[in-house]
This record gives C-alpha cells, sequence and structure tokens, in this order.
C-alpha cells in the first residue's frame, strides 16, 4: 500500500480524534488508552489487569463504538468451552428435509472480541484464542475461516482473585503485545467518573474511524523508520531480559527466570511506531522504546524464585535493565 | 551525503570536533604533565641534565600525538549526528543520516523534520568544556609538578657540574681543533707527514670527546691521547736521531758523536762535542779536519727537516767554515749549542712539538675544573682503576664524583686518596709536575719530587718519587704553577690560608685552591719551612719548599714563548677557577716580565 504524505500527516489528527472521542466515555486513563490504541494500530492483541470496576469493559466498547467496529463480549468460565468461542458445527435441516452441518460462528467471529476475566477459563479454552490471536483464523471441523479485518483481543484479567483462576500459559501471554496495568483512578478522575455516569446526561462517543481507516493508520504506522541505533537499542534491550546471557545485567541474572522472546522486540518495534507518528515525529526514538518497553516486556519475562520470594514486579526490573543498558 | 542535511549539520560537526580535539588535547596534557613527574621523580634519583628540557620536549610530543590520534579518531558524520539528537532532536538525524538518498513519504518528510530541526538547534547546548574530572586531573598534576620542582633536589649539583662539563667539552674541542690547527700551521719543525699525523691524532680526540659527556671520561680520553702523543712525538725524535746518527756516523771525526747520539746518552752527546771542541780549541784540526767536520754538520743537518736542530747544525757547518778562517770562538760557541741541543733531543727532546702537549693538558684541567674536580685526582682515579697495584673502592669513586658537592674548601688540607684496602700507593708523580693551571708555565719542571699522600684507613702517609717530564716550555727559569711537591699547595709562606682549616672534605684535592704567587717563581724569594699535616690527618710535618719550580734540563729562549703563555694565561684566567683575588696578580705578574 503506497503511503502519502497527506496519510502521514492525517495518522495524528486521526489517532488525537480517537483519543478524544474515547476520553469523553472515559474518564482519566489516559496512558491506558493511548497503550490500547498503540497495540491496535500496531495490529497487536492487549491483555488488561487490574481490578473489577475500573472501566475495562467500557473502554473496550467505547473503542468499538468511535471506531464502528463489531464487538463481542466473552465472560470467561471455568465451564466456558472452545466451541463457545469459536463457534462449532451444528446440524440444520432445509426446507426439503436434508440435515447437513453448518457452521455456528462464535463470538470470536468480531472486529472487538472482549475476553473478560480469561484466567477463569481453563487452559484448553483459552487456547481456543490462540490461533484466532496469531493467525487471525478460526479452525473448525478442519476447515480455516479468516476472522474480519481489523481483528483484536481484549482480554482483562483480575490480579487479586487467583483462586479458581487458571494463569495464562506462555504462550497465550505471548500473543498479547501489551499487557497494560488499569491503576485506580485519582480523586480527581474519581470525581469525573461519578459525575459522568450518576448525572443522567452521558455524552455519547461519536464514531470517528472505521475499519478501514484502522487498516490505513497500521499501515502508515507500519512505515515509521527505525534507526539502525534505535532498533540495536530495543533488540538489546530484549536479550539483556534473559539471564543465560554472558552481559545480561545483574538484575536479570538474579530475578528472571525466562526473558521476552523475539516477538517481544517485534512489539516494542510496532508500537514504538506508533508511538512516533503518534506523536508526529517521522522516526523512533529511543524514548519511544522505553515508553513501550513496559506493556510490552512486562508479560514476557519470568520472575525466577527469588524474584517471586522477594516480590519483585517486572516493571521494577524492567527499569532497571533500560537504566543500565546504554544507547 | 544530502547536501541540505550537511549544510545544517556542519554547524554541529564543527563544535563536536573542536570539543572531541579539546577533549584528546586535555588528555594529552594528562599524560604529559604525568610524563614530567615521571621524569621529575626520576631526576631524584639519578642525575638527569636538561630534565625540564627534556621533559617538555617529550611533552610536547605527547600532545602533538593527542592531537594525532584525535584526528584519526575523530568522529565520524554518523557519531555527529547521534550527538546532535542528543540534543532533543529524538533521533530524527541519525534516522536521516541513515535513509539519505530514499525518496519515499516517509523519508522524505522525516529528512525535512529533521533538517528544520538542526537548524533550529542551538549548537552551543555542545559544551566543549572539558569534563571536570579531567580539568581538575590537570590541575593536582600541575601542583604536583610545581610543588616537586621546589623541593630542593639533591641532584641538582650533579648536573650542574655535568651541563658545565659537557659545555665546557664543547669549547674546549672547538678551541682545541682551531687552536691545533693555528699551531701546526705555524709549526716550522715537523714534516707534513708528521703534522697530518699530529691532526689525526687531535681529530680522533675530537671525535671521541664529542661522544661523551662524563669528565672522567672526557680526561681519560685526553689522557690516552696524550699517551699516544708521547708515542708519536717519540717516533718523531727517534726518526730525527736516526737521520742524524746516519749522517755523523759516515765521517770518522763526528763517529764518536753518532754513537753517543744513537744510544741517546746525553752525558756522552756533551763529552763527545766537547772532546771535538777542545780539539779545535787547542788547534789540532787543520783545514782539511774542519772541512770534514763541516762536511759532517751540514750533511746531518741537510737529513734533517726543517727546524732548530737542522738550524743549529747548519750553524755549526757554518762555525767550521768560519774556524778554517781563523775564527774558533763562533765555532765553540756553536758547538755548546748544538752540545745543548743533542743532549736535550737524546734526554727528552722534541717532546711539545706546536704545543699540543700543552693544549691536551689544557683541555684536561679545563675540563676537571668545570667538573670542580682537580685534573690529576681524576686522573689519579683513572689510573688507579686501571692499576693492578692498588684499587679504589666504590665509595672512593662515588666520593670523586660527588664530593665537589661539599663545596666547602678545606685550603690547608692535602687531600687523600682513601683506598678501602688502606694500602699504601706511592704517587708516579709522572708528566704533572710543575704544570701550571692554566698558564701553562712551569712545564719546565723536571726530575720532581711528587709526595702522592695516600691517607688510608689508617691515615699512613708514604712518598714516592717520581720523574717529571722534562720542560721545553719555561724558558729562562719563569714558570708559574705549583710546585712538584704536593705540600706546595698548603699554601706556606705567602697563602694567607695557612693552617686555615675548611669546612669541606678534608681529603678532597679539589678543595684546594690553586694559588700562584709570582714572588716564589723563578730564582726569587725566599726557602719556606712549611708546617702542616700534608693529609689532613695524623702528625703534622715539616717541609722546605724552595722558590721556583727547581732545575731546568732544557730550556728554550723567554721571548720565543713568553707571548703564547701570556696569552694562554690570560684565555685561562677566564676560564678556570683561579680565585678572583688571585687573578689580579697573575696578570700583574705577566706585565711586570713583559
Amino acid at each position: 500500500m503506497d503511503i502519502s504524505i497527506n496519510d502521514i500527516e492525517a495518522f495524528a489528527q486521526k489517532v488525537r480524534e480517537i483519543e478524544g472521542e474515547i476520553a469523553k466515555q472515559m474518564v482519566g486513563q489516559r496512558d491506558v488508552i493511548r497503550q490500547v490504541i498503540m497495540a491496535m494500530l500496531a495490529g497487536g492483541n492487549v491483555l488488561l489487569e487490574g481490578v473489577p470496576g475500573l472501566g475495562k469493559t467500557r473502554l473496550v466498547r467505547t473503542i468499538s463504538t468511535v471506531l464502528d467496529l463489531s464487538f463481542s463480549r466473552i465472560q470467561f468460565t471455568p465451564d466456558l468451552m472452545p466451541a463457545d468461542v469459536v463457534g462449532t458445527n451444528i446440524v440444520v435441516r432445509d426446507e426439503s428435509g436434508n440435515s447437513r452441518f453448518e457452521f455456528q460462528p462464535g463470538p470470536v467471529f468480531s472486529n472487538i472480541v472482549l475476553a473478560d476475566e480469561i484466567n477463569r477459563a481453563t487452559p484448553k479454552t483459552q487456547s481456543a484464542l490462540l490461533e484466532a490471536m496469531q493467525e487471525h483464523t478460526v479452525t473448525v471441523g478442519g476447515v480455516t475461516r479468516q476472522l474480519p479485518q481489523p481483528f483484536f483481543v481484549l482480554a482483562t484479567q483480575n490480579p487479586i482473585e487467583q483462586e479458581g483462576t487458571y494463569p495464562l500459559p506462555e504462550a497465550q501471554l505471548d500473543r498479547f503485545m501489551f499487557k497494560i496495568l488499569v491503576g485506580f483512578p485519582s480523586l480527581e478522575e474519581l470525581h469525573g467518573i461519578i459525575d459522568m455516569t450518576t448525572a443522567g446526561s452521558e455524552v455519547k462517543a461519536k464514531k470517528v474511524a472505521d475499519a478501514q481507516t484502522i487498516m490505513r493508520l497500521r499501515s502508515v504506522a507500519a512505515a515509521v523508520p527505525v534507526a539502525r541505533s534505535v532498533q540495536d537499542y530495543a533488540l538489546r534491550l530484549v536479550l539483556a531480559t534473559h539471564p543465560e546471557k554472558g552481559d545480561a545485567p545483574q538484575v536479570t541474572k538474579r530475578y528472571i527466570r525466562y526473558g521476552a522472546s523475539p516477538r517481544g522486540a517485534q512489539s516494542i518495534i510496532s508500537t514504538a511506531k506508533v508511538r512516533a507518528v503518534m506523536e508526529g515525529r517521522y522516526n523512533v526514538s529511543f524514548d519511544d522504546i522505553r515508553y513501550v518497553a513496559y506493556p510490552a516486556l512486562r508479560h514476557r519475562i519470568s520472575l525466577s524464585f527469588e524474584g517471586m520470594a522477594e516480590g519483585k514486579m517486572p516493571d521494577e526490573i524492567i527499569g532497571q535493565i533500560l537504566s543500565e543498558l546504554e544507547e | 551525503m544530502d547536501k541540505r542535511l550537511y549544510s545544517a549539520l556542519k554547524p554541529v560537526r564543527r563544535r563536536v570536533l573542536l570539543r572531541h580535539f579539546i577533549r584528546y588535547a586535555v588528555l594529552g596534557a594528562i599524560l604529559a604533565f604525568s610524563q614530567a613527574i615521571v621524569w621529575l621523580c626520576a631526576s631524584f634519583l639519578i642525575p638527569m641534565p636538561y630534565m625540564w628540557h627534556k621533559a617538555a620536549a617529550c611533552g610536547w610530543g605527547i600532545m602533538l600525538i593527542s592531537v594525532v590520534v584525535g584526528a584519526f579518531f575523530r568522529p565520524s558524520l554518523r557519531d555527529i549526528a547521534s550527538e546532535a539528537d542528543r540534543l532533543g532532536l529524538r533521533e530524527r538525524v541519525i534516522t536521516a543520516y541513515e535513509r539519505m538518498g530514499l525518496e519515499d513519504a516517509f523519508s522524505v518528510l522525516q529528512r525535512e523534520d529533521a533538517i528544520r530541526r538542526l537548524k533550529e538547534l542551538n549548537v552551543r547546548m555542545i559544551s566543549v568544556v572539558p569534563p571536570k574530572k579531567l580539568v581538575l586531573t590537570i590541575a593536582g598534576l600541575a601542583l604536583l609538578l610545581v610543588v616537586g620542582s621546589l623541593l630542593p633536589n639533591p641532584q641538582n649539583q650533579i648536573v650542574d657540574r655535568q651541563i658545565r662539563v659537557q659545555r665546557e667539552i664543547e669549547d674546549q674541542v672547538e678551541w682545541l681543533e682551531d687552536k691545533v690547527q693555528e699551531n701546526l700551521t705555524g709549526e716550522a719543525e715537523l714534516t707534513a707527514e708528521e703534522k697530518r699525523e699530529l691532526m689525526d691524532l687531535v681529530k680522533q680526540l675530537i671525535n671521541r670527546l664529542k661522544q661523551t659527556s662524563n669528565y672522567k671520561e672526557a680526561i681519560k680520553e685526553v689522557s690516552k691521547a696524550e699517551q699516544q702523543l708521547a708515542q708519536l712525538v717519540d717516533k718523531f725524535r727517534q726518526r730525527r736521531i736516526g737521520l742524524v746518527v746516519e749522517a755523523l756516523e759516515k765521517h770518522l771525526l763526528t763517529r764518536d758523536l753518532g754513537q753517543a747520539v744513537k744510544a741517546m746518552e746525553a752525558q756522552s752527546i756533551r763529552q763527545a762535542i766537547e772532546s771535538l771542541k777542545e780539539r779545535i780549541q787547542q788547534g789540532e784540526m787543520d783545514a782539511g779536519v774542519m772541512q770534514e767536520l763541516e762536511a759532517a754538520f751540514k750533511s746531518a743537518a741537510a737529513a734533517l727537516p726543517n727546524g732548530n736542530l737542522k738550524e743549529q747544525l747548519e750553524n755549526a757547518a757554518g762555525a767550521m767554515a768560519a774556524a778554517i778562517d781563523g775564527q774558533s770562538g763562533d765555532a765553540a760557541r756553536e758547538l755548546d749549542s748544538l752540545k745543548d741541543m743533542l743532549a736535550y733531543m737524546a734526554e727528552d727532546g722534541f717532546a711539545n712539538p706546536a704545543d699540543i702537549k700543552y693544549l691536551l693538558q689544557n683541555v684536561k684541567y679545563s675540563i676537571a675544573s668545570a667538573a670542580g674536580q682537580d685534573a690529576r685526582l681524576a686522573q689519579n682515579a683513572h689510573d688507579d682503576r686501571q692499576g693492578s697495584g692498588s684499587r679504589l673502592s666504590d665509595e672512593t669513586n662515588k666520593e670523586f664524583d660527588g664530593q665537589k658537592e661539599n663545596g666547602q674548601s678545606s685550603e690547608e688540607q692535602p687531600s687523600n686518596d682513601q683506598s678501602s684496602s688502606g694500602k699504601t700507593r706511592n704517587g708516579d708523580g709522572s708528566g704533572n709536575d710543575g704544570q701550571g693551571l692554566g698558564s701553562g708555565q712551569g712545564e719546565g719542571a723536571a726530575d720532581g719530587t711528587d709526595n702522592a699522600i695516600e691517607g688510608g684507613d689508617s691515615g699512613s702517609t708514604s712518598a714516592g718519587t717520581g720523574r717529571g717530564s722534562s720542560g721545553v716550555g719555561a724558558g729562562a727559569g719563569a714558570g708559574s704553577g705549583h710546585t712538584t711537591v704536593d705540600t706546595g699547595y698548603q699554601g706556606g709562606g705567602m697563602s694567607p690560608h695557612q693552617g686555615t682549616k675548611g669546612q669541606g672534605n678534608p681529603d678532597s684535592y679539589s678543595d684546594y685552591e690553586r694559588i700562584y704567587d709570582p714572588t716564589r717563581l723563578d730564582d726569587g724569594g725566599q726557602v719556606t719551612q712549611i708546617i702542616g699535616k700534608p693529609s689532613g690527618q695524623g702528625s703534622s710535618q715539616q717541609m722546605e719548599v724552595g722558590p721556583g719550580l727547581g732545575s731546568f734540563d732544557g730550556f728554550v729562549p723567554y721571548n720565543e714563548v713568553f707571548g703564547r703563555y701570556s696569552r694562554q694565561a690570560m684565555q685561562n684566567l677566564e676560564r678556570m677557577d683561579i680565585p678572583a683575588d688571585m687573578r689580579e696578580m697573575i696578570e700583574e705578574y705577566f706585565k711586570a716580565i713583559e
């Protein structure tokens, strides 16, 4: 796809519009919104982690509204079956009385899929999303079906309630471009939330983009140039999360069991490009890398026993690695 | 490279390069100061002439190398682009640099963005001031260097002496070459071949002197040259004697004389000539015999190269011819002269052609004097090291090196060579007897007695008798310089320093002042009884010091040498460490005898 100067210059404007419309429905959480948009425009899926009631579902719904995309919500429960997610073949009888199998699409066949409390489902059900998230296809009964484009999975999980949950396997986690931590709003933001939701005069968000626009924006973001030194920095960052590397920082060797995969590096570069162009720049900077490093890597590094015992948080370790990594 | 991007990057490039070179210069300066400190520290341990010059030269060299290395490792355009990005351009410039030549929409927009931001950039944000740590390091090193240079350095005196010696050697080398050349040109007694041989000898010495800055080595070289000169001169003398002998032996009348000359026995020569003279005076020789005698002298004169002997032989031949005419008086006088000249030739004659011997001695004394040493002491130290009979301990050698540093004179105390073994060394006294320091006067002293005083551990004293070189220089008994006896140094008689004990090393020869007292030269003055401790230790001794330089076996007319000696004296007055109050006395002396 050819990209014109107009497309590039319109990018930041369009993203601002999207952000602005989402902000009408969401009070605060600007970084969360921004990071979700970054991941979406980079073509990735997002895992939102936060306690209930912080507006995760509302955010996803608002995004689907603003972007004019189809939206499905799947509430993950222990008895949820894979077929409940991807769909299944059912026997139907036609007017002539003949029976045949017909594919009944599951909720995954939407542009935006909200996998609510994804860690409550069994690993078998969770893995039903793997192909959809990575290949944007679903295979049922030996037939592979393409999902609508653009396709995003926005999963949520509750970090507190661990009883009766199934932690996401590494393979599943790795398919999320970002893991975004939804923090508790500030007092000011709470005032805004209360004012907006209890006054009965809630402002509706407008549609400012559609699937085609999103695809266009994706193409523009992918073309953002990255200097070799910047790319090198990102890759060295990923390597620095691997404790088995001889030149890994001490913090890595001590607190990390497994480092980030190459998919982590792809996520960093892709989302850094989006951030650059969102900020009106035409190139990726070291700052972009540093900004996206946290949401891109925090779910990709596996803490060692020592790290868990000392209560280390992945963000803390990533920060330390970044501080030691030379540009 | 994209011209617009390059143009926009230029100010940044200039600034970055400036900072780069300043840093390299600062690093160079740190290295330069560090090496200067190393030089300084080393200079406290070992004497280093021109240490600051060397340190400065090395420092500048290091600075230059630093800048050259800086130029070699100067930042590339990529580095400069990255540097610009660090000023808040957020990788715009490096990206534009990498995407030069690409014309897709992003590359074009990105490049324009980078150029615009570069033009807005204030390059003064790139600080050219070296890091504080480096500046503090330089300041610390400089302070260390200043403090170090202010500390008293025990090697400074040695260094000063070495420099003095080196300069003196350079001066002497130049002076010697000129002087020898000049003297040889005016020297009528030498053949061209002999002049060339002498000149070669001097040139070899000059070459060797140029390669040394150590005064002992220099004196050693001069001494070697003196020995070679003596051999060469002896060869010349033998050649002349051979020619005379050959001519005289051909004639029956002069055969005895020829054999006496051949045997180089002065007494026999005198007897043979006296015999001839007697026969002439008694009229025993008729005209035919006289003619034969005349022919013998003529043939001997003809065989010789130009010179006094040739002239004297011709004079004698002329006198013989005159005697045939009845004028026997001239013949007797000429025969007397010939007798003296042949006797002189047989004994020690022709010892100092073109004054080279004195010039070498002058060089030796000048170098020793510049080193604050007595040339004889330096020579003796050298001789002792080479000799098998006695040795000097390392400590003694060290003392030779360092004794002048004591600086205090001890006029009364004769110096000793302290032998670690306490072994007694008999003084040889050869060659140095009666050498006038600087003035060259008094070389005529012969057969002098030299009390070489050896303190040793026991402080015992022994005396040795040596044979001095027969002088050809001092005429009519005039000669300055100290006597052949060491005790003459003690300033007996006229010396105002008699009995005064100095604060310096009492065993140091160099602590003596050399005193020239015209009233005690020649035949004037009184015999003086001197009481003192020749070695500075042990019991007092009483010695008798007579006036003058003693007897002269050979002499040359006063007016032939006076001018040269006087000039040399005046030159050396400036050159040597003669006490100021003595200079006037020496000048007056020469004026008085003019």
